[in-house]
This record gives structure tokens, sequence and C-alpha cells, in this order.
């Protein structure tokens, strides 16, 4: 048999190995930029709407566990904590019943009946862990807020101690230094080497396994949210305990500490501001992951202005400014930046870098052997050596860092404790030198006597200037949870349903309809008959019924007719502003309106 | 819990002519270092409850399970059915003329195998009976159960 060999050009070769290699890495996807602007500027609902779209069902898939805490996050982050709570269970059953190590510190991938779940950077882990203890809270179960809280203490791993001191510890403990370190610890163990004396640590089979030191967790919002449900429990040893240790960790939290210890507040607003840093990936072939800050950290307060029963003047205490008493300015409670950037609480990327360094020598081999089969006309040296330069590529693809991460954290925390008197009170926050942050909370009660504290999760909106409807301080439809503001109470003609062409978004219960009656409208008409006009119209305002998820709210284009809790971000949008006219769909309705 | 609440000696000295008891259950309580969903938490006493010979119970020792104080209040707070709309207002409930109440608490206890791969979540629940108007317990007692978390750990 004659072998006819071709002379393979190696510029062409080397072209269509690296077609293949560009291929490989485009499939790394790069940040949800439509979610990122969705969440900067509070539209939590069409960033609800965006995570529905795209949500990934493969149990397997990394983006698994992703999606469903984006989901989650951005459903409490609009007011809806009954709405997430499915969606936290099962983030919550990922992150927990697997994986937990025997010394208390977490996996980031756990293995089980064959299936790799990824369960995200140990900061990740712990800031979806206390949103779930927030949305517990929200919904009054301070039991389960504590459990939720302690479950984001887990320990970490701080391989601090295998650093030098003084001047030659790096600034930066970085993954890479740890990689480094860990390579030099190996190749001494290799060579027959003492690996104590790379290292200056006692021998370990596996450095990276093994070679760390428990550390308590420094998560100061985990610390300070147990210690609040402890205090709503009446568990006052441990509520004391835990703000002790909130308060070693950041001194300047002691004076928030002691007010949340006196218990002279019946609300806890928990806030959220800006965007959690972005990963990204670099060092050798992208095979390591850092993140950096997408907005900057610094120590701006949270500056809090109550306005009582919607009235100039209010209760005593702080000063005034237009009628709004300045309660105080209270400090970052965790920024997520810098817990981002301490290596302990972070990945180690060591598997991708020693993938792309196998996929160096093979890539160098694998071309050398093809030209050497193509000057011998060897056919079989030809295509081992593709063969072992296109496995060489494939692994340095494969060893570049996954940058996928939960983009929709905020940058940072604050805890305000309040005494609110009545659901007139207009709520005023912003960040210190951050206009765009600025946003009025409306229409929040006062838990009843004798029961436990509310908490409320309010995301910040993230953008230089502040929407129209976070700064209006008004209450402009008819709703479930709470009521108009006087002079904006819809009457005559605009008590009616938002469907019908008024200004009432209540879903249609016999309530609702006793107020339509009494403002004229469908005499003799039951709820249950307004009922199926809604059902026409596939409108949905119960949470069984849309099989726990929900979208965007029937004022903002969407299908449901739940409100969020009063005092959220997701209240002020909905209720803040008026809307565009509804257009019917059914006759049912078409009909009504006639 | 059936033979324990019928063995206490109090309840035990009760007969079908003592004064009535109508016993509330309380919403449970959760000091676990996990999140328990309300659904499990109620299915897990619902579970010690059915063991319960509630006939029995009445007929025999005068004692009746009424609906919990928390599902009176959503009740009355319903805006189809609440106080202001339908039948379920402020008089709603009184009339059960609870006398004792019943708690249950949740509690655990984590152990790892020896190769520390194998996770078994130990909970038990402490139920205690009160007496509303001397606030003196006349029956507690404790149930366990357990929960599996089995997988491989990779890092």
């Amino acid at each position: 048999m004659t072998i006819r060999v071709t002379k393979i050009p190696a510029l062409v070769l080397l072209a269509a190995l690296t077609e293949l290699l560009c291929l490989l890495t485009a499939c790394q996807a790069g940040p949800d930029t439509v979610l990122i602007n969705h969440v900067a500027n509070g539209q939590y609902g069409q960033a609800r709407a965006h995570v529905l779209t795209n949500l990934t069902q493969d149990r397997s898939d990394r983006a698994y566990l992703l999606d469903r805490m984006k989901l989650a996050v951005v459903t409490l982050d609009d007011g809806y904590p009954e709405m997430a709570q499915t969606t936290f269970e099962s983030v919550y059953n990922i992150l927990r019943t697997q994986g937990i190590n025997r010394d208390n510190t977490v996996a980031s991938v756990v293995l089980t009946e064959n299936v790799k779940f990824w369960k995200g950077e140990p900061f990740e882990q712990a800031l979806a862990m206390i949103y779930y203890g927030c949305q517990q809270a929200a919904m009054g179960y301070w039991d389960n807020a504590r459990a939720g809280a302690q479950s984001s203490l887990f320990n970490l791993k701080d391989f601090s101690g295998h650093f030098a001191t003084g001047q030659d510890k790096p600034q930066l403990i970085d993954t890479e230094a740890i990689l480094q370190r860990s390579i030099a610890y190996e190749r001494a163990k290799a060579k027959g080497g003492d690996p104590d004396t790379a290292t200056k640590q006692p021998d370990t089979s596996d450095f990276l396994n093994s070679g760390y030191a428990v550390h308590e967790s420094d998560f100061v919002l985990g610390y300070m949210l147990n210690a609040i449900a402890n205090r709503q429990l009446a568990r006052d040893q441990e509520a004391q305990d835990n703000f002790a240790v909130a308060v070693r960790i950041k001194p300047d939290l002691a004076p928030l500490a002691r007010e949340l210890r006196g218990g002279n507040y019946n609300t806890v607003l928990v806030v959220g501001w800006g965007l959690g840093p972005q990963k990204v990936a670099y060092g050798p072939d992208g095979s390591l992951a850092k993140f950096t800050p997408r907005y900057l950290s610094d120590s701006a307060g949270l500056i809090v202005r109550v306005q009582a029963g919607g009235a100039s003047g209010g209760t005593s205490g702080g000063t005034s400014e237009g009628g709004m008493q300045t309660r105080g300015v209270y400090p970052i409670v965790t920024d997520v930046n810098r817990m981002a950037a301490d290596h302990m609480w972070n990945n180690l990327e060591d598997v991708r870098k020693a993938k792309s360094l196998i996929g160096d020598v093979m890539l160098a081999g694998g071309l050398i052997a093809a030209g050497v089969g193509v000057d011998q006309r060897n056919e079989t040296a030809i295509y081992a050596g593709l063969g072992a330069a296109a496995a060489g590529l494939f692994l340095k693809a494969t060893a570049h860092a996954d940058t996928r991460h939960m983009e929709v954290f905020p940058q940072r925390f604050y805890i305000v404790p309040l005494q609110v008197a009545g659901p007139g009170d207009v709520i005023m926050l912003q960040v210190e030198g951050k206009p765009g942050s600025r946003l009025l909370l409306t229409g929040l009660a006062p838990p009843a006597p004798g029961q436990p504290a509310l908490l409320r999760m309010v995301r910040l909106v993230s953008t230089a200037n502040a929407p129209q409807w976070a700064t209006s301080g008004q209450i402009l439809y008819a709703n479930d949870v709470a009521p108009a503001s006087p002079g904006s109470q819809p009457s005559g003609p605009d008590m009616r349903p938002y469907i019908a062409g008024g200004r009432s978004s209540q879903p249609p219960t016999a309530r609702a309809m006793a107020a339509y009656h009494q403002a004229g409208h469908y005499n003799g008409m039951t709820s249950n008959e307004l009922a199926n006009i809604y059902r026409a119209e596939g409108l949905y305002w119960d949470i069984g019924d849309m099989g726990g998820i929900g979208g965007k709210h029937l004022l903002e284009g969407g299908n449901i007719v739940l409100s969020p809790q009063a005092g959220t971000t997701g209240f002020a949008r909905l209720f803040g502003q008026l809307h565009p006219p509804y257009r019917p769909r059914s006759e049912e309705l078409k009909a009504l309106i006639k | 819990m059936a033979q324990s609440l019928a063995g206490s000696p109090v309840i035990a000295a009760r007969g079908v002519e003592s004064e009535p008891w109508a016993v509330s259950m309380q919403r449970v309580t959760n000091l676990t270092s996990d999140v328990l969903t309300p659904s499990e938490m109620w299915y897990a006493v619902q579970r010690v409850r059915s063991g319960l010979p509630m006939q029995a119970l009445a007929q025999q020792r005068n004692i009746r399970f009424v609906i919990p104080a928390e599902q009176v209040r959503k009740m009355r707070a319903d805006p189809d059915i609440g106080g202001d709309i339908g039948d379920f207002d402020e008089s709603f409930g009184a009339t059960r003329n609870v006398t004792h109440v019943m708690t249950a608490t949740f509690r655990s206890v984590t152990r790892f195998n020896s190769l520390g791969n194998d996770r078994s979540d130990l909970y038990y629940a402490e139920f205690e009976m009160l007496d509303m108007a001397s606030g003196v317990p006349v029956w507690t007692d404790r149930f366990e159960f357990k929960r599996r978390a089995k997988g491989k750990v990779w890092d």
C-alpha cells in the first residue's frame, strides 16, 4: 500500500489548532449584563422574569445552583419572601445537606449519585445562607432565621500559616500564591526533599486538602443576624455572644450592637447596596480566578431619616430636615468586595493550572511529533502528533477558569433597627455621598403587640441618579398590604381594578369587591365572578397556583397580582408611580369595562 | 407519645366527668442548626399527634384538641373570609376556651462517621403541655427523628 503523504504547511496546522482553541475558550460565559443592569436599576421584577426565562434544569450543570440562587435573591430583594420560599429551599438542600466536612468547612463541589453539584465559592454560600435567613425572618420565622444565620458561619480554610511572616509575607494571599506554595511543596516531595523546608509545615500527603488551619468564620453579617434572631427568641446569652464576636471582628459596630441588644425597636431593615465583585480569569492560560470590584469599597454610612405619620414635625430626638427626623448614620456591616478578596472565602484553582501546565508540554510535543512525521512521510506520526496537540489544546481550554458567579449579590450590607409607629411613617434611606441610592419606604406597619420584630430586606438602587418612584414616598394604588397615601386614595372611578382602568391592584377577593361596591361599581357582582375575569386574563394571585414561583407584577406588564411586602423596594417601585393603562385581552373583561 | 401522655399521673387521674380541657397546639419552634420548613415541622408534629387516641382522650379523659391560635389569626385576616368581610370575625375562635397549650421545640445533634463522609443529623422534638391558668407543665416528653445526608466531598 502506498501512503500518500502531503506535507501539511505548519501555518495551516497552527491555524486549525488555534481556531479550535478559540472555539473552546469562547465557551467561557461572560457576566449576564442584562441581569446586572436590571438589578442596578432596582428593576427586580424584570430581573426575576429574566432569570426565569434562562433557568437551567440540568442538575449537573454548574449554572443549576447559580440560577436558583439568583432567582431567590432577586425575588427577596423585590419584597416577595413567600414567593422565594420554594427556590430558597432547593438552594438550601444543595448547600446544606451535602458536602459539609468533618471540620465544618464547606466544599465547593459535591459528587453524589454520580452527579456533581457545584455549590459556589464559600463567600457565595455564606451570602446565600444569610439571604435565606433574612427570607425566613421576613416571614416572621425568627427560629429559622437563626438557623440560616448559623448555617452561614461555617469554618474557613486558612493557608496563611504557610507564608513567612514579616517582609517575606506577600501582601495578598491569593489563590496564585497558595498554588505556588502547593507546587513547591509537592516538587520538594517528588525530589525526595523535605517538604517541611519548602513550606515550614508538617508533612502532609495532600497540601491543598490538609495543609490548612481551620479558622472561625469572620462573616460579621452572619453573627449580627444570628444575634438579632436569638434576641427575638429571648435567648439573650446567645445573642450577647454573637454580638460580642461581631464587635470583636469589626469594632465600629459597637454602637449598633448596643442598640440592637437594647431591644428598643420593632423593625429591622437589612439594607443592601451596589453589586458584588466580578469573577475574572488571570494567570497562565487564564487558569486562575479572582474577584475584582464592580462597585468600589468605601466607608460611607447609611443615612436614615423618618417622617412620622407622613406629616411634618415628627417625634422627638434627632435633627429635622423637611419634616424628616434623622435617626442616625449606620456603618457598613459587611463589605462583599473584601470578603471575596480573602483567600479563605475562595475556591482553589490549582487543578486548572496543573491542567494548563500539562497542556503546554503536550502541545509543544505534539507539534514537534507532527512535524517529524511530515518530514519522514510517516502518517502515523503525523496523526499521533496532531492528536497530542489537539488533546493539549483541549486541556488548555478546559484549564481556563470558569468565571460564572453570583452577579446579583450586593456590594455591601447595612443593618438598621427602627421603632415604626404606623403605616403612615415614611422612612428615607441613602448611602452617604451616593444620591442615586436615595429610597423612601412606605406602608410599613408595626407588628401586633406582643409579636416579635419585623424584618425587611431592602435593596437600594445602585445607579447615579435615583429614579422618580424611589423618591415619591407615595402609595398611589389601592392594594392588599397597606392603605394608599392620604390624598392619593383611589375613589370614584379610580376605585376599580387596574385591569378595568382604575387604580386598585388588589387581588379579586371579597374584601376588594366590597370596596368596589362601596364606590358604586359592579353592583350584584360577586368576587368569584370577578376572579373568573382575572383568570380569563391569565392572571394569578395565589402562590400555589403559580407553582411557587412568579414573574413580573401586573402593573409592570406581568401576570401576578400579589403585592410585595410594604416597606420594600418592590413596594415603592410598584405603588410609588403611575403605570401605563392595561390592555384587556379577554371578551369577559371587555364586557365588564363597557 | 400516646402511652406517655396517657400514662402521666395528671392525665391518668382524669375521667369523663373531669373539668374539660381544650388543648391548643402552638407553632413548633426550631432550635436546630438547620432551617426546617413549616411543613416539615408540622408534619413531624402531626405524625406524633396521629398516634394519639383522640376519641379515647375526648370520651374517657374529657380532653379535646382545638384549632391553634396561629390558624385562627390567619383566618381572621383572610380577605375572603376574615373579620370585616366574612364570618370569621374577632369573636371567632374565642369559644375554643383554651385551657392548655402544647408546645414543641426541635433541637439537633450532628454526627459524622469515622470517614467523615456520612453525616447524620439527629433531631428530637420536646413536647410540653402547659396549664394556662397556672403556667405549670402537666406533661413533657421527647421524641427523636433522624435525617441523613450522604455524599462524597470534592473540593
